[in-house]
C-alpha cells in the first residue's frame, strides 16, 4: 500500500543537512509518523557521536616496528651474502685469469727468509685494514649527514 | 591550506623513511593507528587475526612506500590497504561483506519516545550491539563517517566504492541500526 510519508533516506539526509525543501518541511511539521521517525533518526545521530572508539588490547607500533626490523635484518643479511658470494666470484676469476703470473711472484717468496716474508705479509696486511677502515669511517660520517 | 600543510609533512615523513630512517616509521603507524583500527576491529573480531592483519598492512605499506604518489593524504593511502588487506581476508574466509542482512530489517516498529527518555542509561550499549550486529561492511562505514568524521570523498578513497555507493549503504545501515533500536525497546 502507498503512502505520503518521507522515505527513511529523505529523513537521513534531511538531518545531514545535505537537502532544504519546503514541501518536505511542510510534511514533517504536520505529520506525526514522520515526525516520530525523525526524533528517531535523530537520536540515533546524537547517540552514534557519544560511541567510544574501539583499540587494539596490544601495542600495535611495537608490534609492527619489531616486524619491520625483523625484515630489515632478514634484508640486510641477504644483501651481504648477495655481495660476499659476489666477491667470491669475482676473486676466483681474478685468481684463475692471474694464476700464470701469481706463480712466479710465490717462487720469489720461496728465495727469501722467513722473516722478510712474514714482515712484507703483516705489513700489507696493516696497510689494508687502515684504508678499509678509512673508507668505512667516511661512508658512516657521509650517511650520517644524509640523514641529518 | 591544511591539506598543503598535510602533503608537505607526508612528503618529507616519507622520504626521511626512504632515505633509511626506520624509526620514522614508527610516527606513520602511530599517526594512523585509530583508522586502522576502525577499519579492522570493525571486520574481524578474532584477536590473533587481527595481531596478523595489522602486521601485514604496515609491512605493506612499509615495501610499497616507494610507490606512493602524494595523489592522497598518506592516512588515506594506507586506510585503503588496510581495507583491502582486511577485505581480501574476509574473501578468503567466505565471509559476506553486505550479504548479512539484518533478520529484523523488515518489522519495522515505531516505539514510544517517552519510554526512550527512561532508559538513556542503556542507550549506548543497545547501540554499540546494534553496531556489531551489522554486517562488516557497514559497520566500517558508519565508524568511518560518524566516529572518525571522514568526509564521503575519502572514505571512497579507501574503500574503492563510489561515492553513491557509500551514500546508500549508508542509509541502509542507519535504517537497520534505527530498526534493530526500536525493535529492542518494543520488546
Amino acid at each position: 500500500m502507498k503512502n505520503n510519508h518521507l522515505t527513511d533516506e529523505i529523513l537521513q539526509t534531511l538531518l545531514l543537512n545535505e537537502v532544504q525543501d519546503e514541501i518536505v518541511d511542510k510534511h514533517i511539521s504536520e505529520c506525526q509518523v514522520c515526525q516520530e521517525k525523525m526524533k528517531n533518526y535523530q537520536f540515533l545521530f546524537t547517540s552514534i557521536k557519544k560511541v567510544e572508539p574501539e583499540t587494539f588490547s596490544f601495542d600495535v607500533t611495537s608490534l609492527v616496528m619489531e616486524k619491520i626490523y625483523e625484515v630489515e635484518i632478514k634484508k640486510e643479511k641477504n644483501a651481504n651474502i648477495a655481495l660476499y658470494m659476489c666477491l667470491s666470484i669475482i676473486l676466483i676469476i681474478v685468481f684463475i685469469l692471474l694464476y700464470p703470473y701469481v706463480k712466479t711472484i710465490f717462487s720469489q717468496f720461496k728465495s727469501s727468509s722467513i722473516m722478510a716474508n712474514a714482515f712484507m705479509m703483516v705489513s700489507s696486511l696493516g696497510v689494508t685494514i687502515f684504508l678499509l677502515k678509512d673508507i668505512y669511517r667516511q661512508y658512516k660520517r657521509k650517511e650520517m649527514l644524509i640523514l641529518q | 591550506m591544511s591539506n598543503i600543510v598535510d602533503h608537505l609533512s607526508d612528503k618529507v615523513i616519507v622520504t626521511n623513511i626512504l632515505n633509511g630512517n626506520i624509526q620514522g616509521f614508527a610516527a606513520v603507524v602511530a599517526n594512523t593507528e585509530r583508522l586502522v583500527t576502525q577499519i579492522v576491529r570493525k571486520m574481524i573480531p578474532d584477536e590473533d587475526d587481527q595481531k596478523d592483519l595489522v602486521q601485514d598492512i604496515y609491512l605493506k605499506a612499509y615495501k610499497n612506500l616507494s610507490s606512493f604518489q602524494f595523489k592522497s593524504k598518506l592516512s588515506t593511502w594506507i586506510g585503503n590497504i588496510a581495507y583491502n588487506t582486511t577485505i581480501n581476508y574476509l574473501q578468503k574466509k567466505r565471509v559476506s561483506i553486505v550479504g548479512i542482512e539484518s533478520q529484523i530489517e523488515n518489522s519495522i516498529v515505531e516505539f514510544d519516545n517517552s519510554e526512550m527518555s527512561t532508559i538513556k542509561t542503556e542507550e549506548l550499549d543497545i547501540l554499540v550491539k546494534e553496531i556489531a550486529k551489522l554486517p562488516p561492511l557497514y559497520k566500517t562505514l558508519i565508524t568511518l563517517y560518524h566516529l572518525e568524521e571522514l568526509p564521503n570523498k575519502e572514505i571512497a578513497e579507501i574503500t574503492n566504492l563510489p561515492e553513491g555507493t557509500i551514500k546508500s549503504y549508508l542509509y541502509r545501515a542507519r535504517k537497520m541500526l534505527k530498526d534493530g533500536i526500536n525493535y529492542h525497546y518494543k520488546n
